[in-house]
């Protein structure tokens, strides 16, 4: 289980961009983040997987907290998707993306192209292994920067607006992709029916806090949704 | 835009070509390399009137070319990128040693051609040893070696991330330029009044995008201290192609082809 305590990100000109934050992700639940723009849900989801350091509070996995030390370890078990896929394509072609991880986690290269292979197939983008990043649409994109994640064999999976640059299949198509992923999944998202379709739980975020947490009821939950900016 | 994209695609097309099968490609990537520093050793330490005598090196690129199915065109282009510097050199030999070497047909050679020619060939070897490098291995086995081989990591990640963003940069000016181009007054690149201002937003532009490519590097397991580089083991074959390389270069730097040359001629 992947749990927050009392989880506090500051920036040097924002304290507090994530204000005491505590909740818990167990394996293969699937939860949606949601909050308006400047809410926190990006910092949280990059303290989370351990790029940005908490300034309070502690992360842990199954009882083992974060630390300095064990963070190589903790990358291993957390995959964060970014919301620019641009961000997270940066090597020559699709196959040597989705290798980075695998070949720096210290996997055989027999291993790392078994991995690539089968995380591509799982997308049904094996076409592309060899595809330049920027030949490629905004849906595929989208499925490669998951690859790149997918390869490292994460127990959870961290989405920053996953529907962004996406057109409407493009979206049903990662809809079906996301659900059949069996990692825990924390999925930040504005598009309320995106995470209504995926999703069997809610946090809700509003200025750093998290304000509510619940079923998908939530998400009906107009006069809720109007306060928090939705 | 589609210029600079296609700039940006150029800078990785050899990484691509790196991709391939070949008998070059399978190689240890420190044979290549003490390969490829072995023989621009040898080049350079001709003398520079020594044109004969480094007509042999273009077995080298010629024939790891062919052995690693590289396209001879494409990396002949990218040595003219190399051409200007040498030719801008060498110039000033033709200028200032006007001396002459021999008569050729009633057209009198001085010194300072021949060793324009002899710095141009030397150029071109030394480059394209480099290029069938970068073509036939990828960027992050060299880094490997080179970590292996004890280079600081400072500098091997900093030459690591000037390659990655090399084409970051690009693309951030590839969309600067046509949100640029679609509201200015002409369509031929940048005013000069707006250079500055665009220049600077390029650079804060891309230090933002720069750190969140950063960022995913991390989350996927990059870090100074703790790489994995992929091991590979030095095989028999790998050692016949480093001995034969360097037999080959020791051979022909030992051998004057000039003194062969004039022997044949008088025989």
């Amino acid at each position: 289980m992947l749990e927050v305590c009392g989880l506090s990100v500051s920036y040097p000109e924002f304290a507090n961009a994530v204000d005491g934050v505590f909740f818990a992700l167990r394996e293969g639940e699937k939860v949606a983040l949601i909050g308006a723009n400047g809410a926190g849900k990006t910092t949280l989801l990059l303290a989370l997987a351990g790029v940005l350091t908490p300034s309070e509070g502690n992360i842990s996995i199954d009882g083992v907290k974060f630390n300095k030390k064990n963070i190589h370890d903790a990358r291993k078990k957390i995959g964060l998707v970014f919301q620019n896929p641009d961000d997270q394509l940066f090597m020559p072609n699709i196959y040597e993306d989705a290798a980075f991880g695998p070949r720096n986690f210290g996997c055989s290269e027999e291993e790392t192209r078994e991995r690539v292979e089968n995380a591509l197939c799982q997308l049904g983008i094996p076409q592309l292994a060899r595809r330049s990043p920027l030949k490629l649409s905004g849906g595929e994109k989208r499925l490669a920067a998951i690859s790149t994640v997918l390869t490292m064999r994460p127990s959870y999976m961290l989405f920053d607006e996953p529907t962004a640059f996406l057109d409407p299949r493009a979206k049903r198509a990662l809809a079906e992709i996301l659900s059949g992923l069996p990692q825990g999944k924390l999925i930040a998202t504005h598009d309320l029916a995106f995470a209504e379709k995926i999703c069997s739980r809610v946090l809700l975020l509003q200025n750093g806090r998290l304000t509510a947490e619940g079923g998908i009821d939530i998400l009906r939950n107009a006069a809720l949704l109007e306060s928090a900016g939705l | 835009m589609p210029n600079i994209q296609n700039s940006v695609q150029n800078i990785y097309t050899l990484e691509n070509l790196a991709a391939g099968g070949t008998v070059i490609h399978r190689l240890h990537p420190a044979a290549k390399m003490l390969s490829a520093l072995f023989f621009i050793v040898t080049v350079v330490s001709f003398d520079r009137y020594a044109v004969l005598s480094l007509t042999p090196f273009v077995f080298y690129p010629a024939v790891l070319m062919a052995l690693s199915e590289t396209p001879h065109l494409m990396m002949f282009k990218r040595f003219f990128a190399a051409l200007p510097f040498c030719l801008f050199a060498g110039i000033a030999n033709v200028i200032f040693e006007r001396s002459a070497a021999f008569s050729l047909g009633g057209l009198t050679v001085s010194f300072g051609t021949i060793s324009l020619i002899t710095l141009l060939f030397r150029t071109y070897l030394c480059v394209m040893a480099v290029l069938i490098l970068i073509a036939t291995t990828p960027v992050m086995e060299i880094t490997g070696q080179l970590r292996r081989v004890r280079v600081p990591a400072i500098f091997v990640t900093l030459f690591e991330m000037t390659y990655r963003y090399t084409g970051v940069l690009l693309e951030e000016a590839a969309f600067m330029h046509t949100a640029y181009s679609l509201r200015g007054r002409s369509q031929k690149g940048i005013e000069m009044r707006h250079m500055g201002s665009f220049v600077g937003q390029l650079i804060i532009r891309s230090f933002d995008r720069a750190e969140r490519v950063y960022a995913a590097m991390k989350c996927r397991g990059y870090a100074l201290r703790e790489f994995h580089a992929r091991e590979r083991k030095f095989t028999a074959r790998d050692m016949v192609f480093a001995a034969m390389v360097f037999s080959f270069c020791v051979f022909f730097r030992m051998v004057s082809i000039d003194a062969v040359i004039n022997a044949l001629a008088r025989f």
